[in-house]
């Protein structure tokens, strides 16, 4: 294989939205190093403009027959595209909230930004790659990022505590995620390319040595997705890190580890397929049950988003277990207007915690009067989270639980209604708190609360953040339908789902005959 | 058997001894420093079953990264932090114990019978030998070139976290002193003693 | 004509612009807005009398004979994933928008008297201008996804405005109570919406009952599972319209502003249960289990509001469990098939019992200048009497309300309750007799109310019964909401007493034109509904159903001794509850004393609050409370069996403590493990 021969075959272009994030993080490297702390008023420009020229990459693609590259390491279907802007975008969000941040507890802006321009990268790399090495690599590229961001705050012991947890944990994760991945190179005959182990995997018979494999798998993927019982680092990791990073975490490594779930577990495992849904299954009930309802139980902010986020993943898992079109569908649709409501949320805790010090769930008693952009965007986004009409969080889970019933989920159904009802209370009792107290019940420090200004540096992002979040947060809930489109269209044209969806075939399981099926819904 | 077979069967035996006994002595030996060396000590038997196998470039990263770099430093870090502390001990520390040795030894079980009952293909090819290198690179600049790439900047960004984690950052007195810029996170900690408990 | 219908989605967005406005002014110009204050009310006013005018145009063309208009378009679409959005303009929405809008118009009034030296004026009107355009949302739903968002919404609504005055315990505690009850009945109704769309695969009222009678009778689907549909569904209305079991929270719910129980907890909210039963009919046609569900559930509530109202002494708590009484009469008629008869109540049982709330307000606003801003005070029907004197126009307004509401001939209740109890009668005789008794004991209470609070001498400046009032408030009732420490009262007290006046007086004229407004229907809207000339029939009927023309033959005998009957019950409750507290000849605490036990049953309301609570509230505390605990301590506990000590010290081990760690990981190993050995066993 000559070079230019090689070249013409990597079709390389199709990275080009890492590309673009990659030079902008050198970028960001290169002008901190040179212009010290001054750099601090343009490199989160850089990095903003950066991922939006990446997100403008990832649009132009959308349309790409093309989706190979690398030489099947990578490939850079819908499915990954949309992935893939579902992190660009929370990175970006992530930046604009952080600034101020991380200017006001001291420590440098420049180097928070790279590393969180790395953790995208390989978030990204992770959606699209196709390939066991490309996969692990990827896979350490963000989780690495990860741990260097919890542990930013060195001087406090919370954050430290919090990075050492997370190293840990994570690096067991990983461990036995290699492990599981060294067993399909072994079993499939030294593959490492996903289709190609499925290929070899259905020619050979092996069971239990395949188990093995996909439990392994899992259990690195439930680790980034914080699914009960691989959840235990995630309150703790969430409340000592900077609340910037949790945004990130929540949101962006999240959907990486989502799309990871999808394409490896969908390709590499059709033998195993009810084994797998049998596993998530249990995974999302527990997510959920036990998410919300110890949730019930936080007295601080941070921890409360914790376990909602668990019990958020275990919504999201019902359509990834659903298995059908309007199942993936679902989750593509859930993920991107969760991210939107999540950050939407910490925008608001970050700036609360900034004008006051603290996020103790009792301290933003009576905020309305003092601060109504905060309360306003915090009831909306919390009430969306929650899963109230019309925002959009309503429509993502009516939207879930629609797939998952159509697909004969009743239980996760049955259970996911009913712990979305336990985690409206929990939401709504922040809402309250803040909007549903008179001047005397005001707790100190809103009492105290410094007078509303925007003239720090880094503020006036974190309020176009806050207001954009919001605004989508409403507005999606209302003009649901482009969202809706994009999401279908994106599983409809991803080449490994419409396989999957070929083999196991969606028929919807329903009782009806045929002449008053759904042929005309609504 | 002949004589090569039989001096490789010894050896094999030999380093897969070594390499147990030191595992295991890593996990059970109470010293820190002690542990550490045995941990160097397994990771040379591992290169050197890397050898019998034929691969010697893996045999000798094994030893440069591992034993090199990873045990150096871990040996460092020990040697850095010289507090003595005194761990009072654990009350039930054997439930413990015993609920880890449960746990290592089913999964133990688990992937022993794995690794028996797998029906293995075995590689027709020749070993590659000392060629490996070769193979090595032309695939890193063809089917793993994207990983490869990757792992730069893995790298990088690990450089700089590492500066940023270890580098002693200039602060004045004020700043120290004063509650806004202390490289410490915005939010007060919680009251340890959670509220809720004297509510209930 | 057409152009009315091409705009009538304007009719919820007017009150909606209402509170957007106000509230934007509220968030970004908070002091200017305030400052405005009653700019703020007209600004909200004219729209909503907008969207009243449209409402009645609207209404003109559909007694005149329109066809129904409906518009839909898609919301969103994905794969076979398709909801659509729109609005429905028929005769029983119409109807339901010019009960709402006038009576919304009429609160916001009152409100102005009301509410006059509030802080939160502005604020207060934009909640009630966004309820009401939820309300109204939701009356122009044309399908069910529709109908359950403003549902939603408007319990949201509903929650706020309960918990508007926060100084209060008791208002917190309520909400919170309304919000956890109204949680189980949402959940009922999205789990049989979605039950049924999985079934029929629509969310439209109609097509959903046609496909559902075709699914029965072909046996493609169990009438088990439709009828176990249906009463999810079911579930929601029972929860909004406070039915049993579900109906704790409303009275409750009465620790909010007076116009909020009114516009709300009378009028509106609690009807669009009554509504949501009247849309899903042709569904629970197909289901005659599911019809004898209701109309159960209807009597049940109707006599367990009923008796409970007998020994209420707060007027407004009262008045709440009578229009829990009254919601019962109306569930129990839809639930016979007396389609038309039930809405004819919620039309008229709207404005008597919005009147009567607004009545209460009044009063409660009077006698807070005698014993001050202390709701166990002002509130208690025993400091009150002889108020006829001092408010005249509230008096007669109640006093025409309570005979509505009592079935007294030629006033609105009269026509449309007889006509319940009729076809009732026709349907199940023994549902009838629960729903006569329960027509003289509504004749009894609210007369009782009557006297007590009208007649006889003004107790107000007693201070022994303030004593003792305070003293159950302290003890009684401290272990459920409403509950407020004897030492707080004392406080309150002590600075109130200065300024108090010796007798109360008129309210304002914004507080009495409502009621005397909302006196006119309460008197002659029944006429519509004579039933030998029943105009509203020939307008509301079930969907299907065809009304003869033939009228003549009216049976007048058959009038006469139903009509007669129920007239007759209603009077011996007056005369009864004449002879107790206007006359004084019978003492009621002796007969109070002789059925002890069924006194103190009805007092403490069936001790339905306290079961719910041990059962429910203390069981799900404990739930989650254990569930935290096996979270992060128990499984703690496992490993170093310091459990106890983890529990005491609380989440503080959780820093420093170095076993964590490993032991997550621990977990993680132990999980994987967990789940080989699961696939190794199935």
């Amino acid at each position: 294989m000559d070079v230019a021969n090689l070249a013409s075959q990597l079709n390389a272009g199709l990275i080009l939205p890492e590309g673009i994030v990659i030079i902008t993080l050198l970028l960001v490297l290169v002008v901190d190093l040179i212009q010290g702390r001054k750099a601090n008023r343009v490199t989160p420009y850089i990095g903003i403009g950066g991922l939006l020229a990446s997100l403008g990459a990832i649009a132009f693609q959308w349309d790409n027959p093309v989706s190979n590259a690398f030489l099947g390491s990578f490939s850079s279907d819908p499915l990954s595209l949309v992935f893939r802007a579902i992190i660009v975008l929370s990175a970006m969000v992530t930046i604009m909230i952080s600034i101020r941040y991380v200017e006001q507890s001291g420590t440098s802006l420049g180097e928070f930004i790279t590393i969180l321009l790395t953790a995208s990268v390989g978030g990204m790399v992770l959606s699209g790659a196709n390939e066991l090495v490309t996969i692990f690599v990827a896979l350490e590229t963000l989780s690495i990022s990860s741990y260097l961001l919890t542990g930013y705050m060195k001087r406090d012991p919370r954050s430290n505590e919090a990075a050492l947890k997370y190293l840990l944990i994570g690096a067991s994760s990983s461990a036995l995620f290699l492990y599981g991945v060294s067993l399909l190179y072994g079993l499939s005959g030294g593959q490492t390319e996903l289709v190609a182990i499925a290929t070899n995997l259905a020619a050979s018979d092996q069971s239990l040595g395949l188990v093995i494999a996909l439990v392994f798998v899992i259990a690195g993927v439930a680790f980034k997705i914080s699914a009960v019982p691989f959840h235990q680092w995630t309150p703790d990791v969430y409340e000592g890190s900077p609340t910037p990073v949790v945004a990130f975490l929540s949101v962006g490594s999240k959907a990486a580890g989502f799309a990871l779930a999808t394409r490896m577990l969908i390709t590499v495992f059709p033998l195993l397929t009810d084994e797998w849904h049998f596993v998530f299954t249990a995974l999302a009930i527990l997510s959920m049950v036990l998410g919300n309802i110890v949730a019930l139980a936080q007295t601080s902010m941070k921890r409360l988003l914790a376990y909602s986020s668990i019990g958020q993943a275990g919504f999201v898992m019902i359509g990834l277990i659903a298995a059908t079109e309007v199942g993936y569908a679902s989750m593509l649709f859930y993920l991107f207007i969760y991210l939107f409501m999540n950050l939407g949320g910490f925008a608001c805790i970050i700036l609360f915690s900034l004008r006051t010090g603290t996020d103790q769930i009792s301290e933003y008693a009576g905020l309305y009067q003092k601060d109504p952009l905060i309360t306003l965007g915090l009831s909306l986004c919390l009430l969306s989270l929650g899963g109230i009409p019309p925002l959009a969080g309503f429509f993502g889970k009516l939207y879930l639980f629609w797939a998952g019933w159509q697909a004969g989920l009743y239980t996760l159904v049955l259970v996911g209604l009913f712990t979305s009802v336990i985690s409206i209370y929990y939401y709504i009792r922040v809402v309250k708190m803040m909007v549903v107290k008179e001047p005397q019940e005001m707790s100190e420090v809103v009492k105290n609360y410094p007078k509303v200004t925007w003239d720090l540096p880094g503020l006036k992002s974190l309020q176009v953040a806050l207001v954009l979040t919001v605004v989508a947060t409403t507005l999606i809930g209302i003009l649901s339908n482009p969202v809706f489109t994009l999401a279908t269209d994106s599983v409809n044209n991803t080449p490994f789902l419409k396989l999957d969806l070929a083999r196991t075939g969606t028929q919807p399981v329903a009782v009806l005959p045929e002449a008053i099926a759904p042929a005309n819904p609504l | 058997m002949n004589l090569a077979e039989g001096v490789q069967l010894v050896s094999f035996i030999i380093l897969a001894v070594a390499m147990i006994g030191a595992a295991l002595g890593v996990v059970l030996s109470p010293s820190v420093v002690y542990a550490a060396f045995l941990l160097g000590a397994v990771f040379i038997s591992i290169s050197g079953l890397y050898l019998l196998l034929n691969a010697s470039f893996v045999a000798a990263a094994q030893i440069l990264i591992y034993v090199g770099a990873v045990n150096v430093l871990i040996l460092f870090a020990i040697m850095l932090v010289n507090k003595r502390e005194d761990f009072q001990p654990v009350k039930f520390a054997w439930v413990r114990k015993a609920v880890t040795g449960g746990v290592c030894a089913g999964l133990f079980l688990l992937l022993g019978t794995t690794i028996i009952t797998t029906p293995w293909a075995f590689s027709t090819e020749t070993p590659i030998g000392d060629d490996a290198i070769y193979l090595i690179g032309e695939h890193f600049f063809s089917d793993f070139l994207l990983p490869f790439e990757l792992a730069s900047v893995l790298l990088l960004m690990a450089l700089i976290g590492a500066i940023v984690l270890a580098r002693r950052d200039f602060l004045p007195d004020a700043a120290l002193t004063s509650d806004i810029e202390n490289l410490k996170l915005p939010e007060r900690p919680r009251e340890l003693v959670s509220a809720a408990k004297t509510e209930q | 004509m057409e152009a009315i219908y091409e705009y009538a989605w304007l009719i919820p967005v007017f009150p909606l612009l209402g509170a957007a406005l106000v509230g934007i002014g509220l968030i970004s110009f908070n002091q200017a807005t305030n400052r405005l204050r009653q700019a703020n009310a007209v600004l909200i006013l004219t729209l909503m009398g907008a969207a009243a005018v449209f409402s009645f145009a609207l209404l003109s063309s559909q007694i005149q004979g329109h066809e129904p208009f409906v518009r839909t378009f898609e919301w969103a679409a994905a794969g076979d994933f398709r909801l659509t959005m729109g609005y429905t303009v028929d005769h029983l929405t119409t109807l339901m928008l010019a009960v709402v809008t006038t009576v919304a118009i009429l609160v916001m009034i009152y409100t102005d008297g009301y509410m006059a030296h509030e802080k939160s004026y502005a604020r207060f009107y934009a909640y009630l201008s966004l309820f009401s355009a939820s309300m109204l949302g939701l009356v122009i739903s044309p399908n069910l996804v529709q109908v359950y968002i403003f549902w939603e919404l408007v319990g949201m609504c509903s929650y706020l405005l309960i918990g508007f005055w926060y100084d209060r315990k008791g208002a917190a505690d309520a909400c919170q109570k309304a919000f956890v009850t109204n949680r189980v009945g949402d959940f009922g109704l999205l789990l049989g919406m979605l039950g049924l769309y999985w079934a029929t695969g629509s969310f439209e009222f109609d097509i959903m009952g046609e496909r559902l009678e075709t699914l029965v009778s072909s046996g493609s689907l169990s009438a088990g599972l439709a009828v176990l549909f249906a009463i999810l569904v079911f579930l929601g209305p029972v929860a909004k319209s406070a039915q049993f079991p579900l109906h704790v929270w409303l009275p409750d719910a009465m620790e909010g502003p007076t116009p909020i129980s009114a516009l709300i907890h009378a009028a509106t909210m609690v009807a669009a249960g009554v509504f949501l039963v009247a849309r899903m009919f042709p569904v629970f046609e197909q289901l005659p289990t599911v019809m004898n569900v209701i109309a159960w559930t209807g009597g049940v509530t109707a006599f367990l509001g009923a008796t409970i109202a007998i020994t209420q002494n707060d007027i407004k708590k009262g008045l709440a469990y009578s229009t829990m009484s009254q919601l019962g009469y109306m569930v129990m008629a839809m639930g016979v098939g007396a389609y038309t008869a039930g809405l004819f109540h919620l039309m008229t049982h709207a404005y008597f019992k919005a009147m009567l709330f607004l009545g209460s307000g009044s009063v409660i606003h009077g006698m807070e200048e005698v014993v001050g801003h202390d709701p166990t005070l002002a509130q208690d029907m025993r400091l009150m009497g002889n108020l006829r004197k001092y408010m005249p126009i509230t008096a007669i307004t109640f006093l025409i309300g309570t005979l509505a509401i009592c079935g007294i001939p030629p006033f609105a209740g009269f026509w449309s309750k007889d006509e319940i109890l009729s076809l009732t009668f026709q349907a199940n005789p023994i549902l009838w007799l629960i729903g006569y008794i329960t027509a003289g004991m509504t004749a009894f209470y609210m007369f009782r109310m009557y006297f007590m609070t009208f007649e006889g001498e003004f107790r107000g400046k007693d201070a022994e019964i303030k004593g003792v009032l305070k003293a159950e408030a302290a003890g009684v009732y401290a272990f459920g909401p409403g509950a407020m420490h004897a030492q707080e009262l004392g406080t309150h007290q002590d600075h109130d007493d200065h300024h108090h006046a010796d007798t109360p007086h008129e309210s304002p004229l914004t507080m009495t034109f409502p009621l005397m407004a909302l006196a006119v229907p309460s008197m002659l809207i029944g006429l519509l509904g004579m039933p030998w000339a029943n105009r509203f029939e020939a307008f509301i009927h079930a969907p299907g159903e065809i009304i003869e023309e033939a009228h003549g033959a009216f049976d007048w005998g058959e009038f006469l001794i139903a009509g007669g009957s129920s007239v007759g019950i209603g009077l011996l409750g007056i005369t009864l509850a004449s002879l107790m507290y206007a006359r004084k000849s019978i003492n009621p605490a002796a007969i109070a004393k002789k059925i002890e036990p069924l006194y103190w049953l009805s007092r403490n309301k069936w001790y339905l609050d306290d079961i719910n609570y041990k059962v429910f509230v203390q069981g799900s505390r404990r739930i989650a409370r254990q569930v935290l605990e096996v979270d992060s301590k128990v499984v703690d506990g496992i490993v170093n069996l310091t459990g106890f000590v983890t529990l005491v010290t609380g989440e503080g081990l959780k820093y420093f403590e170095n076993g964590r760690a490993q032991f997550y990981a621990l977990i993680v190993f132990g999980a994987v493990l967990g789940l080989v050995v699961v696939f190794g066993v199935t």
